[in-house]
This record gives structure tokens, C-alpha cells and sequence, in this order.
């Protein structure tokens, strides 16, 4: 299902806007937290054995926040998701929503939202049906949840759509009915398992921009899992990235860019260049290393020793390159590729092949591959892994 | 494509099974239908081929199914001869035209019941209709052995007995016409009867013998069956006790016939010449099989004499069988089958 | 060509039957029909099938959904599982009449239960109720077949959802998981009804005096009263809630299919619509239906073992020396035209259902609903169709194997043609149209790309019909003759003949030989994984 389709049948990009005073409506009462204390989770693989799905997952999202956990298929970011929700017991260790530990509480005593990947939506009923499940659960009257199915049917930009039955909505739009039935409810917290993989590529990135702005108009703790590191980095406040059944490293997106905690956080978001370098000086904050011959400041997590080998991360487009001759090391280009809005080179250095991204229009965009060139590092700034990390 | 060439061989295969699907028209093999079970029927038809050198193929159908399948195979008829069976049977065949008259040499020797007089069918045993109750139900309910029709009114019997269905049975016509004879073929009387006896009736079974096995394990008490089969019964070690009316019970001959159209009529022919002498039905005795034989030269063998002995048998009336057959049975059907209280 | 088959084989014995039901001496002359009409006693028995076959497919979709839901959503271990899906698969894959004997030995006047256990007397058990159960533990299998794919795909994750917004239990069972097998419950009543108003063999065992069905008196209008025009009529009555079954089906049935999404499905998620302790009522649910049944055929396995059943309880191994002497022509008969009827049976099921899924071209739907009028008839009057057809010139083909066979594949194969459709419309056309752009022929296509994707539709096919070229009665009792006869009929005949030793041995020989065919098909069939996972179809009934 193409982008330029769901414009034209319902008209409205970015149809998402949440207005205050429809909001108000179905907005949560207050938000609350979530915590979730060393959970685990094991499962039976055919050919491994038991295989911990979580382990010792720790977690505390504050009221209000939007907590991405981002990690390759198969690290056990749905599964923790799926503890949150009441949908998986988990072995050892507590959730707490607010201050309430809800481990024990079956999914429908929780009073969440979820969004699947698949929607999930209920394929024998209409749109409105879909959105009214949950309040006729709650017992509400039918003037009220006509009110509340079709004030949120505004909100996301499916009035009229009422009588639609899923299957005859688009990719988007059923996106937007599950949405709908989730928040209608007026969860404590919404849940987001991949809810844009089945879109496609620009769909998604208008649906994610529209997510969030829902989610801050309703100030609703929210905790979404993907794969994709670019959306994550969009959507979220704060990312806690998972590999195999571990939170390995939470912070802001701009954290977890700049100074990595190791070199699979590093490779999983963005592109990186890791350089081997030793430890000349350690200061308070930040040690120098010396890279290929150059100096550089970096900020590290433990400290190291004076003369530790180590491997700082070193960002493609943190990289200036300058004419032959000039100070700092000598590489070689191996490659050129010119993507418009910028240049992407491959530069060897010594042992090493840098991958250095530099702005279409810039001075430095312009060397030759087989030509000689003058790198230049940050001179702080970048982040630093133990060789062991 | 391995699938494809299974095909092809199927194909193959099929030619070849529909090509030869008639190795049975071999000389010396003669086909028939048989009315009487395999255990009967077979080691006959095997002391025949040992006789005659003639095999005989044959399959078993009751006699509706037989009658039916040679009605319908009429015109390119599959069998040479139509085996045992209640005379009815014969004579309805007859009304369909489905045989081929042939007096074999005993035909001078029988008498007139055992054969139609245009040698359509002649007769190769007897078999009389007995009541036949379980031994251990009587002495449940503290009865005698039934000895006269009535006694199958007593409310003990209420839905103990089995008989078999007129619609597809030789049996229960017989057991209809008999009730008529002794009922001085006052039709509204003997239907009166039957219509009392209905309530103690478990079920009437599809063939003759159908109601013998639950009758010899006590799940029904008592029925109406030809001799055949409840001596067979008893011979399969059931504790059954076989009993006749005081008014009077009717037989039943067994035939065999001659198909219009036969492909292997001298075959045939000979088959019926011996089934109808003394050369086989003197045989029924060694086989332990309990027909009464037709041909007036074989003696009744001893123990079945003894059963016998007293017993008032009459044979029912051809003629009047014949005529209204039909109507009885519909009237059956109509006014006892299906009667609701 | 195949065309000229469904002609041949499906068309014109139809038209055969009409003809000789409505046409006397070559004048139209609907008085048979009026005459039938107007019989009391017809009515009933055509009132009688009609109640029987909803009773019994009401029951059977209950007891298939409570199978199915306890397989599928139970949530129980692999062994358990096993069980009931042994329990369901037995009754389809036993010849006739099984569950009519063992329930006359079980609960008749003398049975095991009433007179032994319970001590009751005077017991019926002819009637309504017990042909009712008969059927409906012979048939339920259909049921469960049917239902088991439709909840295997409903999409866990939208009963997750609806706990999630709330739900009990209960309420998520009754707004969403019910709603949801609606059409697969639909169509497992229609199939069941089918199976039933066509089932001939229990109710003429079990059916007694006073309760007279349709298919059972057609049988008697033909072989008792030598009627074979009322027989025609009264099959001709039949074929009215037949063919309303079967276009009710395709009509209702057919296009409301809730097809899951695709993505993420949540095979990872354990099934919570169960509660822990919900799971034990409904596994003992199972398993009194499973304790029946395998009580049936213990007893089925004891009489086949003893001289005589009720009487004589000595050990004995004399009836299958019977079976093994007597019987080997039988044997031998049934095996022959399994073995002819099954790579015919598989080869017509995909051609037809590849033609049907995937060319366009005039009348193709008319093809279909002609390819499956066979198996919506009731057997005998199929039988009756066959006979009449094909025993007189232009095509004699009365006493040949070539009836049996070409009655068991047109009317067992639409399994093979469902199948095909189901796989076809799985596979993406687009692999067909890249061969063809590989400059293959449509014919090449066929062969070298569609066919091994369908391989396993080709096996189910085969699968049905192999089964029951072994276990299938109603019409083929008419279709036996001199030169090839069945084991069914050799059942049948021991049944009226009081052998019931060696008609248990037989049945034991048949459920034998089912059963290590289907295990080596079913091997055969591994090699051949392909990826849509076949729904080996519920079109066993009948």
C-alpha cells in the first residue's frame, strides 16, 4: 500500500495532530511510571535448550517518558514488552506501573494500551466495534462510547470510517484503528510492539512523527520496541538498547551516539569507524589517546591506564580531511562516493580504513580516490572502548 | 513429475484391469450368484467342482440384492446361475423374466411344490420356519418354550423379539403367509395379530437370519426364523431352544434357476442337474448344513428328524403367495411396520 | 478431457437416475415422485434424515470445536495432544458399522453395559438416540478436522488484545475466539449433516423399526421390494437436501474465511485464553469421548480374538485364518483397486483444482460444482446412479474394477481438488509467471514448477482416496460383482451372516492396513516439504 494512496483516501497527512480539546477526552488521568526489577525470562529452543529470552532486565521508565527498547530480532526486547503487558509471565523478577507490582496481574487487570505489529485488530468487527471493545468491557453506556469511539476516531484521523471491517483499510489506517482502540481506554500506559515494520518507508516515517506527537499531547509513559535504530533515535526520550536478553546500555539518543558503552551499541547505531589507539594521559573526565599519531581527547566509562590499548569510536562525519602535507596522519582515498548532499569517502590510514562522510558542498569534498590526504581527527569528543569491551 | 509418471502407470495398470476384467469367462468356470451365506454355499459349489470339474465363482448377496442386480443386469446379464434362496424370490424373478426355464433330470422326481411347472426354478431344499427363543430368558421370565402364536402375545415378550422385515426378507414373507394360513387366510384377523405382535417386536432385522445372533446372546428374546438358521445358531454353541406353534408353521423351498442370457448355460445346466439330485443334497448332512432336502430320495438326517418330529409344518400355497405377495407386504409395511400407538 | 470424464463419470449417471426416476416407456411422468410424496411413511423417513443429520452435525461441531479447542488452546503437553488427535483420527479411517456393533454389544438389551454393569431390562437400543450417537462419534472427526486449522490460524495476538483491553476470559472466548471459528463452524455442520444425510450402514443397523431414513429405504425400495424406480425417487428426494448443503457451503461458507495478517505472528505466545484450570475439564471432556472409542475398538479387537462373542469367550485365531483363506479374494480386490483408484484419485484432484485455481476459461466454475457432486451425494445414490448407467450399452462397465475405481475417484477426490485450490491460492502466481518468462511453456510450468509446490495436495488427495477405497460401503454395495468385490461388502455379508469373528477380524485387517499406508505416505510426504503448510481437508465424511 503506497503513501500517495492513504492521501488520497482519507486526505489528511499527518492526520494525527492531537488537539487539545479532543484529548482531553481520551488523554490518561495522570501518568504513571513504569519499573521493572530484574525480570527473566526462559524459554525452550528446540536445538539449544533452555534460552534465556530476558535476563536480569531492570529497567524504570519516569511518568510521561517514551522509552524505545531497540535491539536486533531475537534479543528479548518483545518479550520484556510482552511482561509489561500481562501477556508473558515471567520467570523471576517484578513490574511495578506506578507503584503498583502488577507481576501477578493478568494482561486485562492491567489496564494498558497495546499496539501490535500486525494490529491485531478483530477481523469480524467494524472500526467502531474494534475502538468500542474495550469500553463496553468497562461497562460505559452506549452514548458514551459513541462520544468517546468518535472522538478518537477524530483524533487519528478515521471519522467516517465507522462501519469500515479491517480488511478493507489500508496498512496506515488500520495502523491508526489499533492506535485508537488503544488509547480509547485511557491506559495507565501504552505499549508500541513494532508497530510500523509493516509500513512502508515513508508511511512510516510520517506515522512515527505522528505517534509522538499523540503521546506528548496525551503525556502518556509510553515504551516501544523496534529494530530500527532511526526510528527509535526519532520517537524516543530515552533508548535502552537490548542484545541478548539484556539492557546493555541506556541513555538519550545522543548519548548512546557520542559515547557508546561498547562496540555493539556503537555498531548498532549509526555508522562507526573504531580506531585502535593507546592511552597516553589520564585526566579527571577524559584520557588522551593517541591515534595514528594524533592526540585526541576522549570520554570514557571506566578509567583506563597510561599505555592501555584501546578503540575509540570515531563518527564518519567527525572526520575533516585536508590536503596532502598538511599536520596530522597521512591516509590514502580509496573510494569516493558522491550522494548529493554529501560525500562519503574511504580513507586509509596505516592498518586502518575510515570510513569519513563530509558535506556535499564542502571544501574537503573533492579528493580523488588514489590520492594522498591529511586526516583529521576531533580533537575531543570521541567515545573510547576498552579493547575488551 | 514423479507424480505424472505414477499416472501413467495407473493408467496402464486400469487398461489392464478393465481389459481383463472378465477372466471368469473362462471355459470351464461358471458364475453365479449365491443367496445362501459363504459357509454354506462354498464348500457346495467346491464338492461340485470336485464333482464336475467345474469351478465355480461366485459372490453373496441377500436375496434383495441379488434379485435387484439381475434385474438391472438384464440385458447383458453377468451370471450364469442364481443359487439357493426362497422360492419368492424365484417367483418374483420370474415376473421379471430373468430366468431361463430347465428341467434337470430329478424334475420328474420332485414334487410339485419343489418346482414351477415351466422349469423357471427348481427346488434343491427345504426349510421350515421355527420359533426360536433364548433358553436363558425363558427361565428369567419363567416361561415355556412358545408353542402355539399366541404365546408370542405374552407382555414378557414386549420388545424382546427380532423377526425380519418383509421388504427384504424370504423369511419374514414366509412368516406373513403363515400367520395368514392359520388365521384361515382371514386377512383382517391375521392382521390384527400381527398388529398386537408388534408391540413386543425389538426390531425387524434386514435378513432372515439377522435377528438369530441377538436372540442366541439374549439381547432379544425369541423370533421367528427358518430352521437353517437356528440350528445354526444352536450348532455355534448359543443355548437356544427351538419350538413350533400347535396351529402350524409354513416352509419354504430353497431353489435355484437358470439365467435368461447366460453366457455359460451348459455349465449351467449342470450345476442344476446336480444341485437338484441327490448328488449334493445328500451332502447337507456331512456339512452340518440343517436344510431339509428337497429331492424326495435323501433322507432327513436323524438329528434334524428329531426336531422335526411333531411338528406341524404346511407348505404355503404358490399360487397364492405369488398373487398377493405384493399387496401383502405393502399392507405389512403400511399397517404394522410403521404402525405408531 | 477432463471434461469428458466429469461428463462421463459425474454427469451422465445422474441423468440416468433422473431419467429412470421421472421417465416411463420415454414419456415424462412425474407421478412417481407424487406418488412418493404423498407416502406417509416417506415423509417421515425424509423428516427423519433431515433431524437426524442436524442432530448429528450439531453434536459433532460441538464435540469437533471442544477437540480442536483443547488441541490447539489447551495448552497441553505434546503426549496429551497426541491422544485426542489419535482418537479423532480412528473413527475416519474404520470401516462401517464399527460403532453400530460395538454399541448394540455395549448398550443393546444384553450389552456390557446396560445388562452386565447396569443391570437394565428390556432395554432398546434401536432408534433415534443410538444412531444419533453412532454417527456422531463417527463423524465428529470431521468436525474437528475442519475446525483444528481455523483455530491453529486465528492470530493469538488478537485474543492477547482483547485481554488487554479488559477482557475476562470468558467474555474474550465468547466476543472474539467464538466469533471468529463462526465460519469454520459453519462449515464443519454442513459437512457433517452431508456425511449424515448420506450415512446408510448405521441406521440400517441401528435405526430399528421406528426410525426409517431416506438413504436406508432407498436401499430397501431397491433390494427389498425390487422397486428400482421408487428407489430412484426416493434418491431423488435425497438429493434435494444435498445439493442445498452444498450450495449453501459455497455460497456462505466459502468466502468468509478470516485470513490472519501475515507479519509477527504470535507463535511465541502461549495460550492464555485457557485457564490452568480450565484445561483439565476440557482434557476430560476428550477423554471420555476417547475412552468410548477406544472401548469400541477393544471390543471390536476382543470379538475378532474370541470364538463368539457373548457366548463362546475361548481364544481363538480362527478367524483370521478365515479372513486369510476365505477372505483373500476380498483382500486382495480392495487392495488392487486402492492401489489403482489412489495415483488416479491424487493425479485428477490437482489437474482439476489447478485448472479450477488458476486458468481462466468458460464454465470453470461450473467444472467445480460439477467435480463435487459425487461426494455431496449421498453413496448409494451414487451407487444406484452407476449401476443404472452402466450396465446397458453404449459403456458396460458393470462386473469391471474400472466402476469401483472410477466411483471412488470422483467421488473421493474433491479432498485432492480443496487442497490444490488452498495450496495454489498460497503460492504466488508470480512464480508460475517467472518461469513463463523464462520461456517455459505452460506446460513446462506445470511440470517443473507448479506441480512440486502442489506435491502435497497430490498426497492428500491420494490419502482420502485410499482411505476410503478401504472403508467406503454405501456405494459401492452396488457396484461389487463376480470378478472384484470389497471387504466392506465381505463386512457387511458377515454381519447378516452372524460372523461377527470374522467381520471384527476384517475390520481389525482394514484399520491395520489404513494405518501403515497413511504412516508411509505421510513419511513420503516429509520429503516433499513445501511451505505453505497443507490443511489436509475435512472432506473424509461421506
Amino acid at each position: 500500500m503506497g503513501t500517495g494512496d492513504i492521501e488520497e483516501r482519507h486526505g489528511r497527512p499527518g492526520a494525527l495532530r492531537a488537539r487539545g480539546g479532543v484529548g482531553g477526552h481520551v488523554g490518561a488521568p495522570h501518568s504513571v511510571g513504569i519499573r521493572l526489577e530484574r525480570l527473566s525470562k526462559r524459554f525452550h529452543h528446540r536445538v539449544q535448550g533452555e534460552v534465556y529470552a530476558a535476563r536480569d532486565v531492570s529497567l524504570a521508565v519516569a511518568p510521561g517518558e517514551f522509552v524505545t527498547l531497540l535491539g536486533p530480532s531475537g534479543c528479548g526486547k518483545t518479550t520484556t514488552l510482552r511482561m509489561i503487558a500481562g501477556f508473558e509471565t515471567p520467570d523471576a523478577g517484578r513490574v511495578f506501573i506506578g507503584d503498583e507490582d502488577v507481576t501477578a496481574l493478568l494482561a486485562n487487570r492491567r489496564h494498558l494500551g497495546f499496539v501490535f505489529q500486525n494490529y491485531a485488530l478483530f477481523p469480524h468487527l467494524t472500526v467502531f466495534e474494534n475502538v468500542a471493545y474495550g469500553l463496553r468491557v468497562q461497562g460505559r453506556t452506549a452514548a458514551e462510547i459513541t462520544r468517546m469511539v468518535g472522538d478518537v476516531l477524530t483524533l487519528v484521523g478515521l471519522q467516517g470510517y465507522d462501519r469500515q471491517f479491517p480488511q478493507q483499510l489500508s496498512g496506515g489506517e488500520q495502523q491508526r484503528v489499533a492506535l485508537a482502540r488503544a488509547i480509547v481506554i485511557r491506559p495507565r500506559v501504552l505499549l508500541f510492539d513494532e508497530p510500523l515494520s509493516n509500513l512502508d518507508a515513508q508511511l512510516r516515517v510520517r506515522m512515527r512523527a505522528e505517534i509522538r506527537a499523540l503521546q506528548q499531547a496525551l503525556s502518556i509513559t509510553a515504551v516501544y520496541v523496534t529494530h530500527d535504530q532511526e526510528e527509535a533515535m526519532a520517537i524516543s526520550d530515552r533508548i535502552a538498547v537490548m542484545s541478548r536478553g539484556s539492557i546493555v546500555q541506556e541513555g538519550s539518543a545522543e548519548t548512546l551516539y557520542a559515547r557508546p558503552a561498547s562496540e555493539f551499541v556503537a555498531r548498532f547505531i549509526g555508522r562507526v569507524n573504531l580506531v585502535s589507539a593507546r592511552v597516553v594521559a589520564v585526566g579527571v573526565d577524559t584520557v588522551e589517546v593517541e591515534v595514528a599519531g594524533q592526540r585526541v581527547r576522549a570520554v570514557a566509562a571506566a578509567q583506563p591506564a597510561v599505555g592501555d590499548k584501546v578503540r575509540v569510536v570515531v563518527r564518519p562525519e567527525t572526520v575533516e580531511l585536508a590536503p596532502a602535507g598538511s599536520l596530522g596522519p597521512a591516509g590514502t582515498v580509496v573510494a569516493r562516493t558522491f550522494l548529493g548532499e554529501k560525500v562519503e569517502y574511504q580513507v586509509r590510514v596505516g592498518d586502518e580504513t575510515l570510513q569519513v562522510t563530509r558535506p556535499g558542498g564542502a571544501a574537503d569534498a573533492r579528493f580523488a580516490p588514489g590520492g594522498a590526504v591529511t586526516v583529521r581527527l576531533p580533537a575531543d569528543g570521541v567515545g573510547l572502548l576498552r579493547d575488551d569491551a | 513429475m514423479r507424480a505424472v509418471r505414477i499416472g501413467w502407470l495407473a493408467a496402464l495398470a486400469l487398461t489392464w484391469a478393465a481389459a481383463g476384467a472378465a477372466p471368469a469367462t473362462a471355459a470351464d468356470t461358471l458364475n453365479a450368484y449365491s443367496i445362501w451365506p459363504e459357509n454354506w454355499a462354498r464348500p457346495m459349489l467346491q464338492e461340485f467342482e470336485k464333482a464336475t470339474g467345474i469351478k465355480v465363482n461366485f459372490v453373496r448377496f441377500s436375496s434383495g440384492e441379488a434379485l435387484a442386480r439381475l434385474i438391472a443386469e438384464k440385458n447383458t446379464p453377468r451370471v450364469d446361475v442364481l443359487f439357493g434362496g426362497p422360492v419368492e424370490t424365484f417367483a418374483a424373478g420370474v415376473k421379471e423374466g430373468i430366468f431361463e426355464p430347465y428341467k434337470p433330470p430329478a424334475f420328474a422326481a420332485l414334487p410339485a411344490r419343489f418346482k414351477a411347472a415351466d422349469g423357471s426354478w427348481v427346488a434343491i431344499a427345504d426349510d421350515p420356519l421355527v420359533f426360536m427363543t433364548n433358553a436363558r430368558f425363558l427361565k428369567d421370565n419363567n416361561l415355556k418354550p412358545p408353542a402355539s402364536w399366541e404365546d408370542l402375545l405374552n407382555p414378557a415378550y414386549k420388545n424382546m423379539l427380532q423377526m425380519a422385515d418383509a421388504r427384504t426378507s424370504g423369511t419374514a414373507v414366509t412368516r406373513l403367509f403363515s400367520i395368514l394360513e392359520v388365521n384361515g387366510r382371514d386377512e383382517a384377523r391375521a392382521f390384527e395379530y400381527m398388529k398386537k405382535k408388534r408391540r413386543n417386536v425389538q426390531l425387524y432385522t434386514k435378513s432372515g437370519g439377522g435377528g438369530t445372533l441377538p436372540v442366541g446372546l439374549g439381547q432379544a428374546g425369541g423370533g421367528i426364523f427358518f430352521i437353517v438358521d437356528a440350528l445354526d445358531t444352536k450348532a455355534k454353541g448359543y443355548d437356544v431352544v427351538i419350538s413350533f406353534p400347535k396351529e402350524g408353521i409354513g416352509t419354504s423351498a430353497e431353489a435355484i434357476a437358470l439365467i435368461k442370457g447366460a453366457k455359460n448355460p451348459e455349465l449351467g445346466r449342470k450345476l442344476i442337474d446336480w444341485a437338484s439330485s441327490p448328488a449334493m443334497q445328500k451332502l447337507y448332512a456331512p456339512h452340518k448344513i440343517n436344510f431339509v432336502p428337497a429331492h424326495p430320495e435323501v433322507a432327513v438326517e436323524p438329528g434334524l428328524a428329531e426336531v422335526l418330529k411333531g411338528a406341524k409344518i404346511f407348505p404355503i400355497d404358490d399360487a397364492y403367495a405369488g398373487a398377493n405377495r405384493k399387496r401383502i407386504v405393502e399392507r405389512w409395511v403400511n399397517e404394522v411396520l410403521n404402525l405408531r400407538e | 478431457m477432463l471434461w469428458a470424464c466429469l461428463a462421463l463419470f459425474v454427469l451422465f449417471p445422474l441423468a440416468a437416475l433422473v431419467a429412470r426416476a421421472f421417465f416411463e416407456g420415454g414419456r415424462f411422468a412425474p407421478g412417481a415422485l407424487a406418488s412418493v410424496l404423498r407416502d406417509p411413511n416417506h415423509l417421515r423417513a425424509f423428516g427423519n434424515s433431515v433431524l437426524l443429520g442436524v442432530l448429528v452435525a450439531v453434536a459433532s461441531t460441538v464435540l469437533g470445536f471442544l477437540f480442536a479447542f483443547t488441541a490447539v488452546r489447551g495448552g497441553l503437553p505434546r503426549a496429551w495432544t497426541g491422544v485426542l488427535e489419535a482418537t479423532a483420527l480412528l473413527p475416519l479411517i474404520s470401516p462401517p458399522f464399527t460403532t453400530a456393533i460395538a454399541i448394540i454389544f455395549s448398550f443393546g438389551p444384553r450389552g456390557l453395559v446396560t445388562w452386565h454393569l447396569l443391570g437394565l431390562k428390556g432395554v432398546s437400543v434401536y432408534g433415534l438416540a443410538s444412531t444419533f450417537a453412532a454417527e456422531t462419534l463417527t463423524y465428529f472427526p470431521i468436525a474437528y478436522l475442519t475446525l483444528k486449522p481455523v483455530l491453529a490460524a486465528l492470530d493469538p495476538n488478537v485474543e492477547d488484545m482483547a485481554f488487554s483491553l479488559g477482557s475476562s476470559r470468558a467474555r474474550v472466548f465468547r466476543t472474539v475466539t467464538l466469533p471468529l471459528t463462526v465460519p469454520g463452524l459453519g462449515n464443519a455442520f454442513l459437512l457433517v449433516f452431508a456425511a449424515s444425510l448420506a450415512d446408510f450402514a448405521t441406521p440400517l443397523i441401528l435405526g430399528g423399526n421406528d426410525f426409517p431414513v431416506l438413504p436406508t429405504q432407498a436401499y430397501l425400495q431397491i433390494t427389498g421390494l425390487f422397486d428400482f424406480k421408487g428407489g430412484a425417487v426416493l434418491s431423488f428426494v435425497l438429493l434435494v437436501p444435498a445439493f442445498a448443503v452444498l450450495l449453501l457451503q459455497r455460497a456462505w461458507v466459502g468466502r468468509r474465511y478470516y485470513v490472519t495478517v501475515s507479519g509477527k505472528a504470535g507463535a511465541q505466545t502461549a495460550a492464555k485464553s485457557v485457564a490452568a484450570w480450565a484445561r483439565w475439564p476440557l482434557l476430560a471432556g476428550c477423554l471420555v469421548v476417547t475412552v468410548v472409542i477406544a472401548w469400541f475398538y477393544a471390543l471390536l479387537a476382543y470379538a475378532s480374538l474370541v470364538v463368539a462373542l457373548g457366548a463362546n469367550h475361548a481364544w481363538t485365531a480362527v478367524h483370521y485364518r478365515v479372513i486369510f483363506s476365505e477372505g483373500v479374494k476380498a483382500i486382495r480386490d480392495t487392495l488392487v483397486i486402492a492401489g489403482l483408484g489412489m495415483p488416479l484419485g491424487g493425479l485428477y484432484g490437482i489437474l482439476l483444482g489447478y485448472l479450477v485455481a488458476r486458468k481462466v476459461f468458460l464454465g470453470r466454475r461450473a467444472m467445480e460444482l460439477v467435480s463435487m457432486v459425487n461426494y455431496a451425494l449421498p453413496g448409494t445414490i451414487v451407487g444406484i446412479a452407476y449401476l443404472i448407467a452402466f450396465n446397458d450399452p453404449p459403456l458396460v462397465l458393470t462386473g469391471t474394477a474400472l466402476i469401483i475405481v472410477a466411483c471412488y475417484v470422483f467421488r473421493y477426490s474433491p479432498t485432492g481438488i480443496r487442497t490444490t485450490v488452498a495450496l495454489l491460492q498460497q503460492i504466488d502466481p508470480g512464480l508460475e509467471e517467472a518461469s513463463a518468462s523464462l520461456g517455459a511453456g505452460s506446460a513446462t510450468t506445470f511440470r517443473r514448477v507448479t506441480l512440486p509446490l502442489i506435491v502435497p495436495a497430490f498426497f492428500a488427495g491420494l490419502g482420502v482416496v485410499f482411505i476410503r477405497s478401504m472403508t467406503a460401503i454405501s456405494a459401492t454395495i452396488f457396484l461389487i460383482s463376480i470378478n472384484w468385490t470389497l471387504i466392506t461388502v465381505r463386512i457387511l455379508e458377515n454381519m447378516t451372516e452372524l460372523s461377527l469373528g470374522p467381520a471384527a477380524a476384517f475390520s481389525m485387517l482394514v484399520v491395520a492396513i489404513v494405518v501403515v499406508v497413511m504412516a508411509a505416505l505421510s513419511r513420503l510426504l516429509r520429503q516433499f516439504r513445501t511451505p505453505g503448510r497443507v490443511m489436509v481437508a475435512s472432506l473424509l465424511g461421506g
